[in-house]
């Protein structure tokens, strides 16, 4: 997104004030210009927009929102590109976006309207006011001492999304031997995630019975992999004084209470939470908004807070399964907005009440137990690993046409598991001396035979790549595999 | 005695332990002219007890009239608010009740209240319920003692203020230096072996080394002295609830002992604590967290003070305390340890320096700078010594006026990297470049409280490697979260 050039902060005051440039906010700031509203300011912490999704290099984003399979760093791009041509529509004036600028406050003013106090990088202190203010804030991850497990504090302790960000952001290894505690999807694709890098994942736990990710990350983030998964099961000390050394897990019961004589010992140096997510509201708090449940804000039906004027979208809002929902989210918030702004009254009289979230966070399909898998297994059923959906597919049962060339792909006798490789490397980047950290995603679906033997020669090929090379082709097997890499100033 | 000036020491001091005594000696030693080393084992100063515990200012009134601890419990709070105010580290004086349900609890607390007087305590009283619920809405009970001369303190922000101040004043501080062996010379003094296989000499010798003080102690000493290791486990909980109390807040304790009889103290940060518990353990190193401990103070928090159900913990943590008497001895108080060595006059023991040390640390410095090492000699003063330093400002706690103002000077500080606490670039880069030379994860925490917020970390601790990379040309894989052996990322990947 093209940042405002940096001559000082002119104006002070805006229509509206979108907090975040994630998927909620790109869309949400989009949708204002959409929707007539210009005068616009965006305030983004990171330095550059796209919020998680520039961590995220695995794909399934965009298949609802954009109708194709898009990684995290190229669905942020096309958000990104969608509004850059929302902007460039612009008649009267043009929106603001500043990065590596955080809020630390929205204040409600008494003559209405708010004040959105910020400390931005570039800008220094600032007080901007606004008619009408969007939070699209995300959400934090629960942390071991949110979930109160025992033991000691060493070092190698991380939650998922924060490992995500030092592999895919910072190419850094979080450890050698890691147990994952929790089987959403982050912990499943941080389970394939670091495997690929050559890191061993002893194990991922889950304290419920049934699997809180999808079936489809489930085979193809440990399936294919060989990572045990364990049902029913907990974190219940973790050793170690300087770095983690081991720990002890327990089976639970449906309440979570220790099971007797359950107790596994795992040898690791490295433990990732993936215990769930919390809407990150912090900011908002002060200025009335109300959390009855004490975890999502209270909305009426077009995402309007207690406070009015105050709308929130996205993963603050509540925990969405995709990106996509989040930034559908964002547009629909950003329409409301632009109502609430042209016209007080009847915005009102279509608002409806203000209550309890009407949605909750997604709740795993109990259905995808020990059982379940062993039908699995039982009846030689494949799963789908083409979308989210995850169908279960045999012989004349097939889903849709992509269920059924993956079918016949994979599940006919002499084949075996492929996906779609996903992976960073670092290109060395002339321009500042830092390599450049780059995703990199196979064209097509390789043989799980040979994952982790691609994906070393994949980085032994960095080297060699060119400066504006968009793909690098690996060779194997007497095979040739693309690898597509996803640039920042190519995609969007 | 020491009389003779052994020129071939290179120190006339040496304190091995860099808590908060120890820090707090460095820092009155450097009033003087006397060449200082303090040894530090741990990468940074205050990464033991001094870490670990409530952070409290304690009044005076639980302890034993007549003891050493009483004394320098008394004498420690009048100092500790003047170094705290020349040292620019946050404090409150904001009181503390310790509440009784019955009738039958006010004997209890009409026996601190006579203790704490016969100490010397000053703003004690007895209350009832309506003033209990008048000063603590929150709190049930029927009686309390008030005590409003208690304070609160940051226990490593102070230490690591004392230490910083006593360097800055010409203390040598040396970190990662643990002591191994201890001989006396002839003619007198002493020389330190430590790990490294590096000397120092020096004619005196305090042994402030906290957990460690009866090993160092019986480094050179054939009586020993034992100690047990006492942990206490805590629980911190979200900002968000810290209002809930405004003053420390302790129960009167079961009288059949079937409770901790847990304590709730806030923190000037916004958080409250909840602990500490008091177990003898087998290993004197094993700070961790206990489930049926935590539980057990979960528990009573929420009895104590029921707004706290339902509340975000954000964190656990233990210290451990050098107990001078066995569990099931029967005995509840033994005094501090404070002597100087009969067999190697020079050396200067501390051991069993517990509850309350923190706010004796002072005075305990006061008392062996002036009347121990003072009666043996002339100490000439330091006329350079300057006894204020200004801490890194803490942009959370400023208005906007103030944070303008720095921000203009530094455009750092209003790039915020901790979002939980707040915590800017430019409080990073000072902490990273602290006059102490301690550099891990846990010396950039102590001294800006960034990575301490309710996400743990989990947002800013990939920008503060970086930061660290950039400030100090370390590779990622060599940034340690707090002794060597705690590096926080493997390496980088291919």
């Amino acid at each position: 997104m093209r940042v405002h050039p940096t001559a000082g902060l002119q104006r002070t005051a805006f229509k509206a004030a979108v907090i975040g440039a994630g998927p909620a906010g790109i869309a949400a700031a989009a949708g204002l210009v959409k929707a007539g509203i210009e005068d616009l300011i965006i305030i983004e912490r990171e330095p550059e927009t796209g919020g998680i999704l520039n961590q995220c290099i695995h794909n399934g984003f965009g298949l609802s929102y954009f109708g194709t399979d898009l990684t995290g760093p190229e669905f942020a791009r096309m958000m990104e590109s969608r509004f850059n041509e929302a902007a460039s529509g612009c008649l009267k004036t043009e929106p603001l976006i500043l990065t590596s600028s955080s809020v630390s406050e929205i204040e409600r003013l008494s003559g209405g309207g708010f004040a959105v106090h910020i400390k931005s990088k570039d800008f220094g202190l600032l007080r901007v006011r606004a008619e009408a203010v969007i939070t699209a804030t995300g959400c934090r991850e629960r942390t071991r001492e949110n979930i109160e497990v025992p033991g000691t504090r060493p070092a190698g302790i991380f939650t998922a999304g924060q490992a995500q960000n030092l592999i895919n952001r910072r190419h850094y290894s979080v450890g050698n031997r890691v147990v994952i505690q929790g089987s959403g999807d982050i912990g499943l694709i941080m389970a394939r995630r670091l495997t690929l890098e050559g890191i061993k994942v002893e194990a991922v736990l889950e304290r419920l019975p049934y699997l809180s990710g999808s079936i489809r990350n489930k085979v193809q983030c440990l399936d294919h992999f060989s990572i045990p998964l364990y049902l029913g099961r907990r974190l219940t000390d973790i050793r170690g004084r300087k770095r983690v050394t081991s720990v002890k897990t327990d089976a639970v019961d449906a309440g979570f209470n220790i099971i007797e004589n359950s107790s596994a010992c795992f040898e690791c140096d490295t433990v990732l939470f993936a215990a769930g997510l919390i809407p990150e509201l912090e900011t908002v708090k002060p200025a009335g908004v109300v959390l009855s449940d004490g975890f999502h804000p209270d909305v009426n039906r077009r995402y309007e807070t207690c406070t009015e004027g105050l709308f929130a979208a996205g993963n603050c809002l509540h925990i969405n399964d995709l990106a996509d929902s989040a930034a559908r989210e964002g547009g629909a918030a950003a329409v409301s907005a632009a109502g609430y702004l042209k016209d007080r009254c009847s915005f009102r009289e279509d608002a409806g009440i203000i209550g309890m979230l009407p949605y909750r966070e997604p709740r795993p399909g109990t259905e995808l137990t020990e059982e379940y898998f062993k039908k699995i297994r039982d009846e030689n059923l494949t799963v789908c690993i083409v979308c989210p959906k995850g169908c279960l597919l045999s012989e004349g049962n097939y889903g849709c046409v992509r269920g059924e060339e993956y079918y016949r792909r994979t599940a006919a006798p002499a084949s075996e598991a492929r996906q779609r490789l996903h992976t960073t490397i670092a290109l060395p980047n002339d321009a500042t001396g830092k390599k450049l950290i780059v995703p990199a995603v196979s064209a097509e679906e390789v043989p799980a035979g040979i994952y982790r033997e691609l994906i070393g020669k994949l980085k032994t090929a960095a080297s060699d790549i060119g400066r504006t090379d968009n793909y690098v082709n690996v060779e194997t097997g007497g095979r040739s595999y693309r690898f597509n890499l996803c640039r920042p100033e190519t995609t969007g | 005695m020491p009389q003779n000036f052994n020129q071939e020491t290179e120190y006339d001091l040496l304190i091995i332990g860099g808590g908060v005594t120890g820090s707090a000696i460095a820092r009155e030693a450097a009033k003087f002219r006397l060449r200082i080393l303090l040894a530090e084992r741990e990468p940074d100063v205050a990464e033991g007890i001094s870490k670990a515990n409530s952070g409290v200012l304690h009044a005076g009134f639980n302890v034993k009239p007549g003891s050493l601890k009483a004394k320098f419990n008394i004498e420690g709070l009048k100092l500790c608010r003047v170094i705290a105010g020349e040292l620019g580290v946050e404090h409150s004086f904001c009181g503390k009740i310790v509440v009784g349900l019955e009738d039958s609890d006010l004997p209890y607390l009409e026996n601190l209240l006579k203790q704490g007087r016969a100490n010397g305590c000053t703003g004690l009283s007895i209350i009832g319920k309506d003033r209990i619920k008048e000063l603590e809405p929150g709190v049930s009970g029927k009686w309390a003692l008030l005590s409003e001369s208690t304070g609160i303190i940051s226990p490593f922000q102070f230490t690591v203020a004392m230490a910083e101040n006593a360097v800055l004043n010409g203390a040598e501080l040396r970190l990662n230096t643990e002591c191994t062996s201890i001989s006396a010379v002839n003619g007198g003094g002493f020389r330190v072996t430590f790990r490294d296989g590096t000397h120092a000499g020096c004619r005196y010798l305090i042994n402030a080394a906290g957990m460690d003080a009866a090993f160092v102690k019986s480094l050179l000493e054939e009586h020993s002295v034992k100690t047990w290791p006492c942990r206490g486990e805590y629980y911190i909980t979200d900002k968000a609830v810290g209002d809930l109390i405004k003053m420390a807040v302790y129960p009167v304790p079961p009288a059949d002992g079937s409770g901790l009889g847990v304590h709730l103290t806030p923190t000037c940060n916004g958080n409250i604590l909840i602990g500490p518990s008091a177990d003898y353990i087998e290993n004197g190193n094993d700070t961790a967290n206990t489930a049926e401990v935590m539980k057990q103070l979960k528990t009573e928090a929420e009895q104590l003070l029921p707004g706290l159900a339902g509340a975000s913990y954000i964190k656990n943590y233990a210290g451990i305390r050098p107990k001078l008497f066995a569990p099931g001895s029967g005995k509840s108080f033994e005094d501090f340890i404070i002597e100087e060595s009969s067999d190697y006059p020079g050396m200067i023991n501390l051991v069993g320096i517990e509850s309350p040390g923190l706010t004796s640390a002072p005075a305990i410095a006061a008392y062996i700078i002036n009347e121990i090492i003072g009666e043996k000699e002339r100490l000439r003063p330091n006329p350079q010594f300057s006894p204020e330093r200004r801490a890194i400002p803490r942009t959370l706690h400023m208005d906007s006026a103030e944070a303008a103002r720095l921000a203009e000077r530094d455009p750092n500080y209003s790039d915020i990297i901790c979002r939980c606490e707040q915590v800017s670039r430019a409080e990073i880069i000072r902490a990273i470049h602290n006059p102490l030379g301690a550099l891990s994860l846990n010396a950039i925490k102590k001294r800006t409280y960034s990575m301490m917020g309710r996400c743990q970390s989990g947002f800013c601790l990939p920008r503060i490697l970086d930061i660290i990379c950039e400030e100090t040309g370390l590779q990622p894989e060599q940034i340690i979260k707090s002794s060597p052996g705690s590096e926080v990322v493997a390496g980088r990947l291919p």
